[in-house]
């Protein structure tokens, strides 16, 4: 009876707690475009990009330097256009989590949903990586659109951080298959009395 | 499965109702039906103990054995 009380609030707190993350992702799966769309908007490439948080988790390879003249609407509407495909993985990846917690929420850990919704979240993690340099070379290309001719950068860095996330979407990956395996045990589990 | 759980026969000697041995065997009547209709994968000791203590029998008078094909055959 106690051990069945204890379980029943620790089951009571993990929902509360996925129930919170749920809204967490879903507001920021909503926010993060209108968020970049105003962030390009106002960027200013004399502040450091940690200063910018509107435009965070995105690579600006560029310093103030690099950018001979004042941006122009045009600039900053390629400069986002170029940001579509990161914004796009970062929303998935957002929805994912939410998705992930409602499951939660609802006591479905190992089930063959929660198992995908993990998996793809990997697949999007290195998906993010992968398309990277070609958002930062376009993105350079945006930015320096109006520079001198011989003074326009078409630029791109792979540094720690991206072989990290990749490491990191890796590892989602493999536990995406131990939760399969978790699944099984609990299928059989299910069908022993 | 080749095993079969004949629950239904001791329920009639016995005389006890389905809803009546899951509340004496403190388990559901969804998983007592999941063991009548064969649908179990496995069953625990304690469950097995449970229904020979409630229904006074030995486990060798709730479980057959009838392999597969003769199974088939039955039904």
């Amino acid at each position: 009876m106690e051990m069945d009380n204890s379980l029943d609030y620790s089951m009571n707190q993990t929902q509360g707690l996925s129930q919170f993350l749920r809204l967490c992702f879903a507001a920021c799966a909503i926010l993060l475009a209108p968020l970049r769309i105003i962030g390009w908007l106002l960027y200013d490439p004399a502040k450091p990009l940690d200063n910018q948080p509107l435009l965070l988790g995105l690579n600006v390879s560029l310093t103030a330097a690099d950018i001979a003249a004042p941006l122009d609407l045009h600039q900053r509407l390629w400069a986002m256009g170029s940001s579509i495909l990161p914004t796009a993985l970062g929303i998935l990846i957002f929805s994912l989590l939410s998705r992930l917690f409602r499951l939660y929420q609802r006591g479905d850990i190992f089930t063959a949903d929660a198992v995908a919704v993990i998996r793809w979240l990997g697949w999007t993690i290195i998906a993010a990586q992968l398309v990277d340099p070609a958002y930062q070379m376009l993105n350079s290309a945006a930015l320096t659109w109006h520079n001198p001719v011989g003074s326009r950068q078409l630029n791109f860095s792979v540094n720690f951080t991206h072989l990290e996330l990749l490491f990191t979407g890796l590892i989602v990956i493999v536990v995406s298959r131990i939760m399969d395996e978790g699944r099984r045990l609990q299928v059989e589990q299910d069908l022993t009395i | 499965m080749a095993i079969r759980i004949e629950l239904d026969v001791m329920l009639a000697k016995r005389k006890i109702s389905s809803k009546e041995l899951a509340e004496a065997i403190d388990i559901s009547p969804a998983n007592l039906s999941i063991l009548k209709t064969g649908k179990a994968r496995a069953i625990r000791f304690h469950t097995l103990e449970a229904l020979c203590r409630v229904l006074d029998c030995q486990p060798g008078d709730l479980l057959a054995y009838v392999p597969d094909d003769e199974s088939d055959v039955a039904r």
